[in-house]
């Protein structure tokens, strides 16, 4: 076996055991400092809506088959430690650019399902999925947030970390 | 005649409200029904006079995650300054399989969208799959039931405005016919892909996920 193969398995297993923060973000900033293995998701990128073709699980499974940032979605919250999440509060639910992204985490799961109709995971990974909620909402709008997101962190498998309202974006901070 | 808009979704099956407006004569005979898919029309402008001419507004959206869908989230996000006061509002979700949880989180956002822009909403239904709206249509079965419930509702709502608004949300899920459609769809798809036999019974495992 020559010496780069070796480098490549190596390079292979580093990459694959290596753990990163995803940051999904309609304002463009994140509420703390990402590292150099972070992954921020921001709004403007080439990032398609999913087609609901379900070819992730059956066509190239764990793959989705849309060429662009997110086809690999699916893998990357297998190395993810913490989602985060900075969205404006639509009618008690996370923006469309957010929900844009979050709906091409299906190559996460698996298609098959439990007795409760929730898909299973294809990996055994569990992140932190915390929500940091931004505009002008009532107590039932923030109810209705509080409700998606548990129902979010029940279908990605994910432990609740916090859900956050705040008023302005700007309070977010500038990272 | 009074017209009622569908919005449907970009991935749903077209015709949905044609079979409609050919099944509910008895119901509502005095209605037509239009359907739009938001995603499609190119010109926001004309989409929004339509929707501000109507008489009543039926939303067929998927759930995604507790939620609605994201082209949903954008339409209930442009349009919510275009939609009038007290017009008249039904939804009509679907999740894909048996997930009613949410289905029931997709509907409460979509009542608490309907109260905080004041439309006079008459309730939302869940059910299994989308594709399965024409079938069951043509069937008479169960989920076309559910669809006719809904309009009786809009109808109601357009003809005694002072009524109080039936919160029907049931979740209908069309088991076994769900499973047989699903089924086919994998296994057509994998076969298309040419996927082996023994891999696709890994990959899908059809069985146990219906």
């Amino acid at each position: 076996m020559s010496a780069w193969r070796i480098f490549a398995g190596i390079r292979t297993v580093l990459c694959y055991n290596r753990r990163m923060n995803i940051m999904i973000t309609d304002t463009g900033t994140t509420p703390v400092r990402p590292n150099r293995t972070d992954i921020v998701l921001r709004d403007g990128e080439n990032m398609e809506m999913c087609r609901g073709c379900a070819g992730c699980w059956t066509r190239t499974p764990g793959v989705c088959v849309i060429p662009d940032r997110l086809r690999h979605f699916g893998a990357l919250l297998s190395h993810c430690d913490n989602l985060i999440i900075v969205s404006r509060c639509v009618s008690g639910s996370v923006s469309p650019f957010v929900m844009r992204v979050l709906e091409r985490a299906r190559p996460f799961l698996l298609p098959q399902t439990d007795r409760a109709g929730r898909h299973l995971p294809r990996y055994a990974h569990r992140m932190v999925l915390s929500v940091y909620f931004y505009g002008e909402e009532d107590a039932e709008g923030q109810a209705c947030a509080r409700e998606m997101t548990a129902a979010l962190c029940r279908e990605l498998h994910a432990r609740t970390g916090s859900v956050i309202f705040l008023r302005d974006a700007a309070e977010i901070g500038g990272c | 005649m009074r017209a009622a808009l569908v919005m449907t979704a970009a991935d749903a099956p077209r015709g949905t409200a044609r079979v409609l407006g050919r099944k509910l004569k008895a119901v509502a005979a005095d209605w037509t029904f239009e359907e739009i898919c938001p995603a499609q029309e190119a010109d926001r402008h004309a989409l929004a006079r339509r929707i501000g001419s109507c008489d009543a507004l039926i939303l067929l959206c998927p759930t995604a995650f507790g939620s609605v869908s994201s082209g949903t989230l954008r339409f209930l996000s442009d349009m919510q300054y275009v939609l009038r006061k007290d017009l008249p509002f039904a939804a009509v979700v679907y999740a894909e399989g048996k997930n009613e949880g949410a289905c029931r989180g997709a509907l409460r956002i979509l009542k608490y969208f309907a109260e905080k822009n004041r439309l006079r909403y008459r309730g939302g239904i869940g059910f299994g799959e989308a594709g399965l709206i024409p079938l069951f249509a043509r069937f008479r079965s169960g989920p076309f039931r559910s669809f006719r419930k809904a309009c009786v509702m809009l109808k109601k709502a357009v003809e005694a405005p002072s009524a109080p608004a039936e919160c029907y949300a049931d979740v209908h899920v069309p088991g076994a016919v769900c499973a047989i459609v699903l089924d086919r769809l994998y296994r057509a798809a994998a076969s298309r892909s040419g996927v082996r036999p023994r891999q696709m019974k890994e990959q899908d495992k059809a069985a146990h996920y219906l």
